[in-house]
């Protein structure tokens, strides 16, 4: 870990370890820190990506659909799309939002699937499909819906209507730079944190009221090196100390023996003036691309023998394993990795969530010399990083999972959709889709929502060999 | 409410389903362009960790042009040359030094591409004898090629740190094997000589510290 700028002193982090209750020993901690991000969403609503701002993507509330019924899930209704999915619905009271890859925003009934509107962001004709549209899940707040979009646009939108209050483009030339957005926004105290993936990859503070720019910090500050570094994942945040929290991805250019920070890093910025208050890259100008593609997660952790020590973590996944550290310091705690690190391997694509103690992780292995990939799922001790449970996947994943009533969902790229026990790993219910589940899974009001999206490779051909793209509700009994 | 004009059926348009719009993976290294320009692709290989250049060795003939075109964001090809960046002179001492800039990747839209002249670069290659070139932002990774036109000779001949380094811009280890591997007369011999993988593979994955 290292340290820049660090007005984070010896004083104020005492203080902020004081107000979370470290030193203290008294910390509430009915779900490791996860609250809810609007008090005026409902109430056991999925709002935004990750759930809460804590980005531990686990519905504490959910009490409906649990590990007693999950075995009696069945279809409720489907919504057939005109392109495919790869973002995680978001769900507050009767209505379901939930973009697709050619640029559509809709908002539709909880109960049927009936679209309530439809808003346009735009689509650029010139560009890939696969790196097109709503690639970034919604966030809902206070009667507006927060979205950003492959054109680097951020668009606040009426929730009821899906009028527009206000857009603003991030990136100053997204064709140039190969720009988009997969970053999924966090909406906070009347600001707006984005992030973009880009040659000039920035992480961004809107005011959420207008949009006009707060403040904005380049991954690699000399824009001139084209250094990449892009911001593949939602932020997380640390409501008490007004920490934001970002993970970047793997560096475009290698000038010299330049380690072109801040690429491959987790980076923790004070919320309200975007001073870095420190970073962990962990790997410099690295050219195997394992970066962090996996949001990074706010909790604390308790002992496993001692309830009252606990940790104050940040955690976030790339491709070389799982990482955890001290969120105000940045000290490392533990760091574990379940298959070999390659480019498509290890945690991918917001395969993470954090429950009950326990941090889950899905990774992927790629296949060496002629064996055939893999992919484990496991639930890791949040204090130590010791894994508690594992069992090998069928196939790939390349999405979000999510955690809520005492079990644990993944989607996996063959289609398969499975809800495991949390405490266990013991398979409870599984169900095949037809396509891959690219945006994971949101569970909220007892139901479940999930959609089918492209494949790993985000090439043409996957696209071909799927010819429709649904969302997906399931619920206890069909009801 | 901005509405997108984008339907399904423009969606399986765009995306390249029965169009096969897309460059990007389809562009075959062999394939030569109607007017016989030879063409070299700007790769990189996440899995052995390197950039490279495909054919990394060609022969031409003086009067010739060569195409290089990325195929992913970021490449270059420039001269060995003092006025990039201080290079030491690895072109033909009355050759004109060339430098594509950074290009984007190929596989947008072909003709704001090519219009813009960021995807592919072009070069007619004059002045008999031995070229050098690299990749701006991956030298470092070894990045680097050679072209022979007409009969090798120049100062590429010289061993890479021919003429002192001071001052000048550090010579790579990797680029030091690559250039020592690229026998211009194997390029003459062969006509295109394909980047060589094991040449300069590292072990992977690079293990990480558990401090």
């Amino acid at each position: 870990m290292k340290s820049k700028e660090n007005r984070w002193t010896r004083r104020r982090v005492l203080k902020t370890l004081t107000t979370a209750g470290a030193v203290t020993g008294i910390i509430p901690m009915p779900h490791l820190g996860a609250s809810m991000p609007d008090a005026s969403a409902g109430n056991a609503d999925w709002p935004r990506f990750g759930q809460n701002l804590q980005n531990t993507r686990f519905n504490s509330r959910e009490n409906i659909l649990t590990r007693s019924n999950v075995d009696r899930l069945k279809l409720k209704w489907s919504f057939e799309s005109e392109a495919p999915f790869q973002s995680t619905p978001t769900v507050v009271g009767d209505t379901v939002y939930f973009g697709t890859l050619l640029g559509y925003q809709y908002a539709v009934e909880a109960s049927t699937g009936k679209v309530k509107w439809k808003f346009g962001a735009g689509y650029d004709e010139r560009r890939n499909a696969a790196d097109q549209g709503l690639r970034s899940s919604s966030q809902y707040h206070n009667g507006r819906l927060y979205i950003s979009t492959s054109l680097t646009k951020i668009h606040c939108l009426e929730a009821d209507t899906g009028k527009e209050l206000w857009q603003t483009q991030l990136d100053e030339n997204p064709m140039k730079n190969r720009a988009q957005i997969l970053c999924s926004v966090a909406v906070h105290q009347g600001k707006v944190y984005a992030g973009t993936s880009s040659a000039e990859a920035q992480a961004v503070c809107l005011d959420a009221e207008t949009g006009a720019v707060r403040w904005r910090f380049y991954v690699v500050p000399d824009r001139s090196k084209g250094g990449g570094g892009s911001i593949w994942t939602s932020p997380a945040i640390d409501e008490s100390a007004n920490i934001v929290y970002y993970t970047t991805g793997s560096v475009k250019s290698f000038i010299g023996t330049d380690p072109m920070l801040f690429t491959e890093s987790l980076l923790a910025f004070d919320g309200d003036t975007g001073q870095l208050l420190w970073y962990d890259q962990v790997r410099p100008a690295d050219p195997f691309d394992l970066d962090y593609g996996c949001h990074p997660m706010v909790f604390d952790a308790v002992h496993p023998a001692r309830e009252h020590e606990t940790r104050p973590c940040v955690a976030a996944g790339n491709k070389a394993g799982m990482f955890c550290f001290n969120r105000y310091t940045g000290q490392k705690y533990w760091k574990v990795m379940l298959t070999n690190a390659t480019q498509k391997g290890g945690p991918l694509v917001n395969s993470t969530a954090v429950a009950y103690n326990r941090v889950f992780v899905v990774s992927n292995s790629a296949g060496i010399r002629g064996r055939p990939p893999m992919s484990v799922a496991a639930g890791l001790h949040a204090y130590t990083g010791d894994i508690q449970w594992w069992v090998a996947n069928p196939a790939l994943i390349e999405g979000p999972v999510a955690v809520a009533g005492e079990v644990f969902y993944q989607g996996l790229q063959n289609g398969i959709l499975e809800a495991i026990d949390a405490k266990t790993g013991e398979q409870l219910w599984k169900h095949n889709l037809p396509g891959p589940i690219r945006g994971g899974m949101s569970i909220a009001n007892g139901t479940l929502y999930t959609s089918t999206g492209t494949s790993v490779d985000w090439n043409v051909r996957d696209l071909r060999a799927e010819k429709t793209w649904k969302l997906y509700a399931f619920s206890p009994d069909g009801q | 409410m901005m509405v997108s004009k984008v339907n399904r059926r423009q969606f399986l348009k765009v995306s390249g389903i029965g169009t096969g719009l897309l460059l990007g993976s389809s562009f075959d290294v062999n394939a030569q362009a109607a007017d016989k320009i030879k063409v070299i692709q700007i790769r990189s290989n996440y899995r052995i960790g390197r950039w490279y250049f495909d054919p990394v060795g060609l022969h031409v003939q003086p009067g010739e042009k060569v195409r290089w075109v990325c195929t992913k964001w970021g490449g270059s090809a420039t001269a060995y040359h003092p006025s990039n960046n201080n290079h030491e002179l690895r072109i033909p001492e009355n050759a004109e030094p060339f430098d594509s800039g950074i290009m984007i990747q190929g596989d947008y839209d072909p003709n704001e591409a090519q219009a813009a002249n960021r995807a592919t670069f072009e070069w007619v290659f004059e002045e008999e004898g031995t070229y050098d070139y690299y990749s701006r932002n991956h030298e470092r990774l070894g990045a680097v090629g050679r072209i022979v036109v007409g009969s090798p000779g120049g100062p590429a001949e010289n061993p890479l740190g021919y003429g002192g380094s001071e001052g000048r811009a550090p010579g790579w280890p990797d680029v030091k094997t690559m250039l020592t591997w690229l026998d211009p007369e194997k390029i003459v011999r062969e006509k295109v000589v394909r980047y060589p993988m094991d040449i300069l593979e590292r072990s992977f994955p690079l293990e990480l510290s558990d401090d």
